[in-house]
């Protein structure tokens, strides 16, 4: 090999081979990072949608419902495309991490683990925010095959025989009686009188409801826990329908009893 | 042509950086690794001398092309060696058809200090040929086979040999104990015949 280095140089010459310019590593190296961020921020949708999901079934009597119905319960309030997307995003996070200049001095369990610790502290935020119903909603209205949390929850909640019934509020009183459309079209006269908890209902018409307690006629159920249609957290606003059912963002004023 | 004095003094970090303003004095890096560099291809790969200077060639213009890329938190006897190390298994998966011969052209000493740090057991063990324990490194898998040779043989520490194969260095720890077992398994196993 003794010109070796003077046979390289020649071919480097020959072939004009140029040293590739530094901005093209330097954007190689940010595409990588932006694409883990990305990915970490597509993981705390997810999660944001997931922990929307499940704080709506614990808040809605989830003892009570997984009793009746396990099966349905879990389909409908475990978000298993979110779960998918997430576990996915992961997966991507660490290929991208591992391509960074770095990457290799890390565990695939640290890299993995960092990352749905990220997506998950980022998820919990972004879920405080109301983020996840958001997400949630409108990916409803705009991907046809989604079906968000309410499309899920309609079947779960239309059982008036084993004691659940859920729609909107036509007219009434929180107190005494409620009328109430449910997601079929039948009216039900919702007795009031003797419910126990209300969660954060403020019986306003348009306002969706689910109701526990049992049919006693016809058209008629006897109710003993009120709870709103979805969860409402600290930083969300109520969800308000006008006679359409568009979703309105004023507050309506409450009905005399 | 560049002389041998004005390489001499200076680091491998600057001639990177004086190279990329005069490609001339890429042969200074050059002339510095490229008799490592074959040996260790040859260690990994029991090559020829004709393929391991087609493998040196191909990587050394590799690196010149990347040497933008070159991380300075790196040793760059550690980035050529990746580089060479990934050209080797690429011609690797290229020629894997193509039956290896073994050839011994080591010195003894490499492969008993090999033999004795990992410690194969009985004195008289120690004693083995450097073409047995070629043999043995041949038989390895191949994962194995190089971290032992770039621990044992090219005496490299657990960070180089991190940045070489781009593993992490807990990683390397548990190859390298697992490489010596296997080592030492093969060397006990039995004859020189039964290896391969």
């Amino acid at each position: 090999m003794k010109d070796f280095s003077k046979n390289i140089l020649q071919t480097i010459e020959r072939k004009n081979i140029q040293p590739l310019p530094r901005w093209i590593f330097f954007a190689q190296q940010a595409g990588l990072i932006g694409a883990f961020l990305l990915s970490v921020l597509v993981g705390g949708i997810s999660v944001s949608v997931i922990l929307f999901s499940l704080s709506d079934a614990v808040e809605t009597g989830m003892g009570r419902m997984m009793r009746m119905h396990p099966g349905p319960f879990l389909f409908t309030y475990l978000p298993y495309v979110w779960v998918l997307v997430m576990i996915a995003f992961g997966a991507l996070a660490y290929v991208e991490a591992r391509h960074t200049k770095a990457g290799y001095r890390y565990r695939m369990a640290t890299i993995v683990g960092a990352s749905f610790l990220a997506s998950i502290v980022l998820g919990g935020l972004l879920h405080a925010a109301g983020a996840g119903r958001l997400v949630d909603r409108r990916f409803a209205e705009v991907v046809p095959q989604y079906r968000g949390l309410d499309a899920r929850k309609m079947h779960l909640w239309m059982h008036p025989q084993e004691g659940v019934i859920a729609g909107r509020i036509v007219s009434g009183s929180a107190t005494t009686t409620l009328t109430i459309e449910d997601f079929t079209g039948m009216r039900w006269i919702v007795e009031t009188d003797a419910v126990v908890s209300r969660g954060t209902i403020e019986a306003v018409p348009g306002e969706r409801i689910r109701v526990f307690g049992s049919v006693v006629a016809p058209g008629v159920f006897h109710a003993t826990e009120l709870f709103p249609w979805t969860k409402q957290g600290a930083m969300m606003i109520p969800e308000r329908f006008d006679g359409r059912g568009m979703l309105m963002r004023e507050r309506k004023m409450p009905l005399r009893s | 042509m560049t002389d041998h004095g004005q390489c001499a003094e200076k680091t491998d970090e600057e001639l990177v950086t004086l190279t990329l303003k005069d490609r001339e004095l890429y042969a200074c890096l050059i002339r510095r690794y490229e008799a490592p560099l074959a040996r260790y291809v040859w260690r990994i790969s029991g090559y020829s001398d004709d393929d391991i200077a087609d493998i040196l060639q191909n990587a050394f213009i590799s690196a010149y092309r990347n040497l933008n890329g070159f991380d300075p938190s790196l040793k760059f006897s550690s980035w050529l060696y990746r580089i060479v190390h990934n050209e080797t298994i690429s011609q690797h998966r290229k020629r894997r058809a193509r039956p290896q011969t073994v050839s011994v052209e080591e010195n003894d000493d490499v492969f008993e200090l090999l033999a004795s740090e990992v410690d194969v057991a009985r004195d008289a063990d120690r004693a083995m040929t450097a073409m047995r324990i070629r043999a043995v490194l041949d038989a390895m898998d191949p994962k194995y086979r190089e971290v032992l040779v770039l621990k044992y043989l090219e005496d490299k520490d657990y960070r180089e040999i991190s940045d070489i194969l781009q593993k992490p260095m807990g990683t390397i720890a548990t190859l390298i104990n697992r490489a010596k077992k296997q080592f030492k398994g093969k060397v006990e196993d039995g004859p020189l015949s039964t290896i391969r």
